[in-house]
């Protein structure tokens, strides 16, 4: 229950900042830059597909410890083959820092993916564009942002995993402080 | 004041927004066997078909305003309440609860595995949500 309850608290601060922060975005791009909504709401929807990608193979290729990790059904995840599967080299206390592991992705996970990034970009306010763009005609620009959004998207989460998973190794390769 | 209240309430609906959506996925990963990517897709479609009647029913009601002629001070108000409504509702709670990052990231793993069902999810994804903003819309044009 308190651990619910924790997460939930992280999920509603994160979601609180990631609406302000889209909202922030958008208005910059849109009124500061000028470019047209629909092209500020895709690169923030691109920039947070390529943050998720990044944060969530970070965090599951560090903390994710007992072997049922997501990560293991991309290719990706050859990269990071040699990271030894037991936490720190010490199996005398295996069981806390499994545990210590386990809360700090949930906790992470919730406060970073489900919260912030999964507010940070949205769906519904590019159904909303989409369904305006056809109704003022502009069926070219309405296409675009469809097609663009959801290519580079999953592009974009590609390159994060890609880039995530390298981190990991080269963090792991440097000398423990 | 307004930059400050108009601050809190998008953080307002965000937090709820989030915690609604967490609350959608987690019912469907305990009471239900869809697989992830599908609780995602009835989040999107529902957080759609909401943004399109709450920004319906706004845009409705302005019109209305503009039809009665009102006075300067209660139209001024008036703008206040829809600024606060799009703040609150669309920006926050429906941005919030319809993610774009979660969907790519499903996307990617549908892409090693099952690509039909990425061809589906995406197809379904797109042409029922803005349908349902679209139908959302007309909705709450009709209820102002």
């Amino acid at each position: 229950m308190m651990r619910l309850m924790s997460i939930c608290a992280c999920i509603a601060v994160g979601g609180g900042f990631g609406a302000l922060a889209r909202e922030g975005t958008v208005s910059l791009m849109h009124g500061k830059v000028g470019l047209p909504v629909f092209v500020s709401l895709g690169i923030v929807n691109v920039m947070g597909s390529l943050l998720i990608g990044i944060i969530f193979s970070r965090m599951e290729s560090t903390l994710k410890r007992d072997g049922g990790s997501r990560l293991n059904h991309l290719p990706h995840a050859s990269r990071l083959d040699h990271l030894p599967w037991w936490p720190d080299g010490d199996p005398t206390l295996p069981a806390v820092d499994v545990l210590r592991f386990e809360t700090t992705l949930q906790i992470g996970s919730a406060l970073l993916i489900t919260g912030f990034l999964g507010a940070y970009t949205t769906f519904s306010g590019f159904c909303l564009l989409t369904v305006q763009l056809l109704e003022r005609g502009e069926v070219i620009n309405a296409l675009v942002s469809v097609v663009g959004s959801i290519t580079l998207g999953l592009a974009a989460a590609w390159v994060g995993v890609h880039l995530g998973c390298r981190l990991s190794r080269r963090m792991k390769k440097a000398p423990a402080a | 004041m307004t930059f400050i209240a108009s601050m809190l309430l998008v953080m307002l609906g965000g937090a709820i927004g989030a915690m609604g959506r967490f609350g959608c996925q987690e019912a469907a990963k305990r009471w239900t066997t869809m697989p992830g990517w599908m609780a995602i897709l009835i989040v999107n479609i529902i957080g759609s078909f909401l943004i399109g009647l709450s920004f319906g029913w706004l845009n409705g009601l302005e019109l209305l305003d503009q039809a009665k002629h009102l006075s300067a001070m209660q139209h001024f108000q008036d703008t206040q309440y829809t600024n606060m409504g799009i703040g609150l509702f669309i920006i926050g709670f429906c941005g919030g609860y319809t993610t774009f990052s979660t969907f790519s990231l499903d996307n990617l793993f549908l892409l090693y595995h099952r690509p039909l069902i990425l061809g589906f999810n995406i197809v379904a994804s797109v042409i029922l949500a803005t349908l349902a903003a679209w139908g959302g819309l007309g909705l709450g044009g009709v209820l102002a």
